[in-house]
C-alpha cells in the first residue's frame, strides 16, 4: 500500500511538472522557417499561437506578389502593363496600382533617383547574371531614352506606358512591399514579435518576447558576408540597405554595381559604399535605400532628413570609410568596426 | 482508515526529495545545453525548407563528404567548417560562397532548395547576439 501511493505521488510529479516545463517551451521557442521567393532567401522567425499559420499565409501572399510583380513572371501584372509599352492600357489589380503609385510618389520626391521604369537599363547591363557586359555608350543613350517615371500614367485601375520599349522593373521596391505585407498578415495572426528577413531586407515586428529591441547588423561593405561595422537596435521598423557589393561585376578593375542612375544609365558613383535605411514602412525604406545611395551624401542626407512622412532615418558609408547617421539613430546606433577600417562621424 | 489514502509525514519528506531531484536535473540540463551552446557551432542543412541535418562542426575531426538530392548535391566538412563542394545548379553560388564557419554564415542553392546556415553562439564572449544582418 504504502509502496503504490509513493509510487502514485511520483508519477504525478514527474508528469505535472513535465506538462509544465514543456508548456513554458513551447512558448518562449519561436517558429523559425526558412524559404526561397522573389528571387531570394526569406526568413521568418514567429512568436505566437498562430506562428505556424502566420508564417504560411506570408509565404502564400508572397508567391502570388512574385507572380504578379516581377519582371521574371509571364503573364503576371507587371509584364502585361510592359507587353503594352506604347501600345494600349491595361487593368491591373488594386495592389498593382497603389504600389506603382507608391513608387511614382518616391520617384519624385527623389527627383528621379529612384524610377521604376529603369527596366531597359537593367535589361541592357544584366548586373547580376553570368552574360554582365559593359554595354556601348550608343546602347546606354537609347536605353535612356526610355527611362522616365513621367511616362507611367496611372488613371483609375488602369495604366499605361507611353513608349513601346519601356519596362517597368520593381526590382528597388517589391522586396520592400512584401515584407510591408507580411507585417498585415502578423497582425491579422495577432502576432506581436516577429523577425522577417527577406534577402537582407529586415522587418522587425514588434519587439522581442522579452520586450528588447531587435539587434540587427549592418554589413561592413568591404567585409566577408556577415561581418558589420555597427549595431541598430530597433522595434516596429524595417531597415534595409543597398550598397555596392551586393551585386556587381569587376573589369579592368572598374566595379560595375547593380545601383544604375536613371540619370546616367551607368552604376551610381557618388561616394558611397551603401546607404541603410531605418524606417517604418518597408516599402519605403526599400526604395528610398536605393534613391539615396544613387543621390550620394549630400543630396540623400536632404531627402531623408526632409521625407514627407514617417520619418526615416539613416547610415551613410562613405568611400572613404566614414560613416554619417542621421540624427534620429544617434540614440539607437551602435559603432562597432572589427574591420577598424572605419571612422564614425558623430558630428555633422 | 481503509482505503483512502492520507499524507502522511514520510510523503512530504518524499515530494521534497523528488521536487529536489526535479529541479536538480532541469537546471543541470538547461546549463548544459547553455554552456554547450556557447561552445558550439551547428551546421543546419534545409531541403525544402525541412531540416534535413544538423552536424556539430566542432566535433568533425576529418574530412567528410555528404551526398544530397541523389547526388546532384556534395557538401564538404572539414574541422569547424563546411562548404558547398559540388552541385549540379548553373550558377555556382552555393559553391562560390566558399566555406561556412562562423555563427550566421549561410550558402544556398536556390535551383536544389538546399541551404546550409550555421547556429550557435560566438566564442568571443564580448559579442552579444545579433538577431539578422542587413545587407
Amino acid at each position: 500500500m504504502k509502496k503504490l501511493r509513493l509510487l502514485g505521488i511520483t508519477l504525478f510529479l514527474l508528469a505535472s511538472s513535465f506538462w509544465f516545463s514543456a508548456c513554458s517551451l513551447y512558448q518562449k521557442k519561436p517558429l523559425e522557417v526558412t524559404n526561397f521567393a522573389m528571387g531570394t532567401i526569406i526568413s521568418q522567425k514567429i512568436y505566437g499561437a498562430q506562428a505556424k499559420a502566420a508564417s504560411e499565409a506570408v509565404l502564400r501572399k508572397i508567391k502570388k506578389l512574385e507572380a504578379k510583380l516581377t519582371i521574371n513572371a509571364p503573364g503576371g501584372e507587371i509584364n502585361q502593363l510592359n507587353n503594352n509599352a506604347g501600345l494600349k492600357i491595361v487593368t491591373l489589380s488594386k495592389e498593382t496600382i497603389s504600389l506603382l503609385k507608391k513608387a511614382t510618389q518616391i520617384s519624385k520626391l527623389s527627383e528621379g533617383a529612384f524610377d521604376i521604369t529603369v527596366g531597359p537599363l537593367v535589361k541592357l547591363w544584366k548586373i547580376g547574371s553570368n552574360d554582365f557586359r559593359i554595354p556601348s555608350k550608343q546602347a546606354i543613350a537609347t536605353a535612356l531614352k526610355l527611362v522616365s517615371y513621367q511616362d507611367l500614367q496611372i488613371t483609375g485601375q488602369t495604366a499605361r506606358l507611353a513608349e513601346q520599349g519601356q519596362l517597368v522593373d520593381l526590382g528597388g521596391i517589391a522586396k520592400g512591399y512584401a515584407g510591408e505585407v507580411a507585417t498585415t498578415i502578423f497582425q491579422e495572426y495577432q502576432i506581436k514579435s516577429a523577425f522577417v528577413n527577406l534577402g537582407g531586407n529586415v522587418v522587425a515586428v514588434g519587439s522581442k518576447p522579452d520586450g528588447k529591441a531587435w539587434r540587427i547588423g549592418i554589413q561592413n561593405p568591404r567585409g566577408p558576408k556577415g561581418s558589420y561595422i555597427g549595431i541598430v537596435a530597433v522595434k516596429n521598423k524595417s531597415v534595409v540597405t543597398s550598397g555596392d557589393y551586393e551585386r556587381f561585376f569587376e573589369k579592368n578593375g572598374q566595379r560595375y554595381h547593380h545601383l544604375l542612375d536613371p540619370h546616367t544609365g551607368v552604376p551610381a558613383k557618388t561616394g558611397l559604399l551603401s546607404v541603410t535605411i531605418v524606417a517604418n514602412s518597408p516599402t519605403v525604406a526599400d526604395a528610398l535605400s536605393t534613391a539615396v545611395f544613387i543621390l550620394g551624401l549630400e543630396k540623400g542626407w536632404q531627402l531623408v532628413t526632409n521625407y514627407p512622412e514617417l520619418s526615416p532615418e539613416a547610415i551613410f558609408i562613405t568611400t572613404d570609410k566614414k560613416i554619417y547617421v542621421t540624427s534620429g539613430l544617434k540614440k539607437t546606433f551602435i559603432f562597432q568596426d572589427e574591420s577598424g577600417q572605419y571612422h564614425y562621424v558623430e558630428k555633422r | 482508515m481503509g482505503n483512502i489514502i492520507m499524507w502522511k509525514k514520510g510523503d512530504l519528506f518524499v515530494v521534497i526529495a523528488i521536487l529536489m531531484i526535479f529541479v536538480a536535473a532541469i537546471s543541470g540540463v538547461y546549463l548544459g545545453k547553455h554552456l554547450t551552446k556557447e561552445q558550439a557551432k551547428v551546421a543546419v542543412i534545409t531541403y525544402q525548407n525541412q531540416e534535413i541535418r544538423t552536424i556539430a562542426l566542432d566535433l568533425i575531426t576529418k574530412e567528410e563528404y555528404l551526398y544530397l538530392n541523389n547526388k546532384q548535391i556534395t557538401i564538404q566538412l572539414k574541422p569547424g567548417k563546411i562548404r558547398f563542394r559540388h552541385a549540379n545548379c548553373p550558377e555556382k553560388f552555393c559553391i562560390n560562397t566558399g566555406w561556412l564557419a562562423n555563427v550566421g554564415d549561410f550558402a544556398a542553392c536556390l535551383p536544389n532548395q538546399t541551404a546550409i546556415r550555421i547556429e550557435g553562439y560566438q566564442k568571443t564572449n564580448n559579442k552579444e547576439q545579433l538577431d539578422g544582418m542587413a545587407y
